[in-house]
C-alpha cells in the first residue's frame, strides 16, 4: 500500500450539508496512513450544471484558480464528488489541450496575481480506495460487520468520466470491487448506470421525482436492497430529500424509506468505525436500518 | 469636407474619455459608438455640430435586464450609430431634442412601445398607440429578467456573494462541531478569497452577463 498525502477538495456538499462523509473520509483515509491537507481558499468547484452552462469562461477560470491553490499545496487534488470530479477533470482537460481556452484563463488568473497551474493531479475517493488502498487491504481489516447488508451501488453519472472510451467502466467497477470488499452484499438491480435525476430538478421537479428517481428507487426496492451506495454527495442529497418530497408530494414511499450511505462511510463501517463516530445518524434520511444489520 | 467615420469615432472616444465604452459594427460600414447614457447628449452635440450628422431613426432593444437606445446618423451618406444603455429599473434618460427637434416622433415612439422616458421630451403625448394604452401598456416591453432561470437564482446568487453555493444551517454546524471537524477554510470563511472569485466575475464580465447587482448583493430580477 502506497503511503500518500492529499489535497482534499470537499467541494460545497460535504462542508454544508454531509459533514458524515467528511468524518468517514478522515478516519478512514488516516486508518490506512493517507494524509488529507485541508487547503485554503478554495471556492465552488464550480458547479458542472449551472455556472458552466451560463459562462464557460468564469466556470474555466474558478476551476483553474482552485487548481492553482492545489498546485501551491504541491499535493494531488483528492475529491469526494462526482461533481467536483466532472468540473475539475473537464477543466485540467481544457487547459492541458485546448490553448484558447488556457490563454484565456492565463490572462484572467492574472488581474488576480495567478498563473495557470503546470501540474494538475485529480484523483477520485473511489481511485483512492482502490489504487491506494485496495481491495486487498479493506478486505482484510474488513470486520465482517456487513455481510447481512444488501446494498444497490449507484455509481453516479459523473464517475463514468474518463479521457478515452474504454476506460468509462474503470472507476464504477472499482466502486463495486470496494462495496464487494466491505463484505455487503450488491444486489443486481439492473439499471446501475440510470442517473438518479439530481441535474433534472433544477429544470423540471416532477420529471425529476417521478420519472428518474421513483423508478430508479422502484427497482431497488424489488431488488431487496437494504440501502443504496453512491460516491457522490449530490446523488446522495437527491436520494434522501428526494424519497421525502416523493412521500409528501406524490405519495410515492418504500416502506419507511431506503437508506442512502456514501462508501467511504461503508468502508467506515466495514472497518468497524461506529457510526456515531462519524456521525451516520445525521443524514437526512433513515439509517436504523442499517445500524440494525450490522453485526 | 465631412470627417469620415474613423476619425469621427476617435473624436468621440478622445473627447468622451471614460464615457466611451466601446466601439462594435451592425454592417462592415455601420460603426457603433457605445456611449456612457450620462454622455448622450455630449455625443450627439459633437456630431451634429462638428460631422454635420444627420439624425435617421432610433432604435430600442428590450434585451430583458436593460434597453439598448441606438441612434443612427447620417455623415456624408455613411451611417454611423450611437448606443446607449438604459437600466431597466429606470427606464429613463435624456431627450436629445435640444439638440435635434425632429427625433421628437422617434423618442415618443419609443415611449409608446418600450414605456421609456425622455427627460426634456417636451411633447410627450401618445404617438402611435391609444391614449388609453399610457401608463398601462407597452406592447414591445418585455419582462425584467435574465439569462439565469428562477430555479437557478439562489445557486447563483450565493456563489456570488460567498464563493459556494450553499451555506451552512445551524444544525450542520452544530454537528460540525460535535464531530470535532475542523474550520471550513473555504471562500465562506476567507474574504481574501472569495475577493479573488469576485474579481474574475468583474473580469470575465459573469457579474453584468446574470444581471449582478453588486450593491444589493442580488441578481436584478
Amino acid at each position: 500500500m502506497k503511503s500518500k498525502e492529499y489535497s482534499m477538495f470537499w467541494g460545497c456538499w460535504v462542508p454544508m450539508r454531509q459533514p458524515s462523509i467528511e468524518v468517514a473520509c478522515r478516519k478512514v483515509l488516516g486508518r490506512f496512513g493517507i494524509e488529507i491537507r485541508d487547503a485554503e481558499g478554495f471556492s465552488c468547484c464550480p458547479d458542472p450544471v449551472v455556472t458552466e452552462r451560463l459562462q464557460r469562461e468564469m466556470w474555466l477560470a474558478l476551476a483553474a484558480r482552485n487548481l492553482v491553490i492545489a498546485e501551491k499545496a504541491g499535493k494531488p487534488l483528492a475529491t469526494v464528488c462526482n461533481g467536483c470530479y466532472e468540473t475539475l477533470f473537464e477543466a485540467i482537460d481544457a487547459l492541458e489541450t485546448d490553448a484558447v481556452q488556457r490563454e484565456k484563463a492565463a490572462t484572467t488568473l492574472s488581474r488576480i496575481g495567478l498563473a495557470v497551474p503546470q501540474r494538475m493531479d485529480l484523483r477520485h475517493i473511489v481511485e483512492i480506495l482502490f489504487e491506494d488502498i485496495g481491495v486487498e487491504n479493506i478486505e482484510k481489516l474488513s470486520s465482517k460487520r456487513l455481510r447481512r447488508l444488501k446494498v444497490a451501488v449507484h455509481p453516479g453519472c459523473h464517475l463514468y468520466r474518463s479521457h478515452t472510451r474504454d476506460k468509462t467502466q474503470e472507476k464504477p467497477k472499482m466502486l463495486e470491487q470496494i462495496v464487494s470488499a466491505t463484505g455487503a452484499k450488491p444486489v443486481d438491480y439492473g439499471i446501475m448506470r440510470f442517473c438518479c435525476g439530481y441535474p433534472h430538478r433544477v429544470v423540471e421537479e416532477e420529471f425529476s421525482l417521478k420519472m428518474m428517481l421513483a423508478r430508479k428507487l422502484q427497482r431497488i426496492w424489488d431488488a431487496g436492497a437494504d440501502c443504496v451506495v453512491v460516491c457522490c454527495p449530490a446523488c446522495n442529497i437527491q436520494f434522501e430529500f428526494g424519497q421525502l418530497e416523493l412521500k409528501r408530494r406524490y405519495n410515492i414511499a418504500f416502506d419507511s424509506g431506503i437508506p442512502i450511505v456514501h462508501v467511504v462511510e461503508l468502508v467506515a463501517l466495514s472497518l468497524g468505525i461506529k457510526p456515531e463516530e462519524f456521525g451516520l445518524q445525521t443524514h437526512r434520511g433513515p439509517t436504523s436500518s442499517i445500524v440494525s444489520k450490522l453485526e | 469636407m465631412a470627417l469620415d467615420q474613423i476619425e469621427i469615432i476617435n473624436i468621440l472616444r478622445s473627447e468622451l474619455a471614460d464615457n466611451f465604452v466601446s466601439e462594435s459594427k451592425i454592417s462592415p460600414n455601420n460603426p457603433v459608438a457605445h456611449v456612457a447614457k450620462s454622455a448622450l447628449l455630449d455625443a450627439v452635440k459633437l456630431l451634429v455640430e462638428r460631422s454635420e450628422a444627420r439624425f435617421c431613426m432610433l432604435t430600442s432593444v428590450d434585451n430583458g435586464l436593460d434597453f439598448e437606445l441606438i441612434y443612427h446618423f447620417s455623415i456624408g451618406g455613411r451611417i454611423l450609430s450611437l448606443k446607449t444603455t438604459v437600466p431597466k429599473e429606470l427606464s429613463e434618460l435624456p431627450s436629445i431634442t435640444d439638440v435635434v427637434p425632429g427625433a421628437a416622433s422617434a423618442e415618443r415612439e419609443v415611449c409608446d412601445l418600450f414605456k421609456i422616458n425622455f427627460q426634456g421630451l417636451s411633447d410627450s403625448r401618445p404617438l402611435i398607440v391609444p391614449y388609453e394604452w399610457r401608463d398601462k401598456k407597452a406592447p414591445l416591453r418585455k419582462p425584467m429578467g435574465g439569462i439565469v432561470a428562477q430555479y437557478q437564482k439562489p445557486t447563483v446568487e450565493t456563489m456570488m456573494q460567498h464563493g459556494q453555493v450553499f451555506t451552512m444551517p445551524s444544525s450542520v454546524k452544530a454537528n460540525r462541531e460535535n464531530l470535532q471537524l475542523p474550520e471550513v477554510k473555504t471562500t465562506m470563511t476567507r474574504p481574501e478569497a472569495l475577493r479573488e472569485l469576485q474579481e474574475i466575475a468583474r473580469e470575465v464580465k459573469f457579474d453584468s452577463l446574470i444581471g449582478y447587482d453588486w450593491q444589493k448583493r442580488r441578481l436584478r430580477y
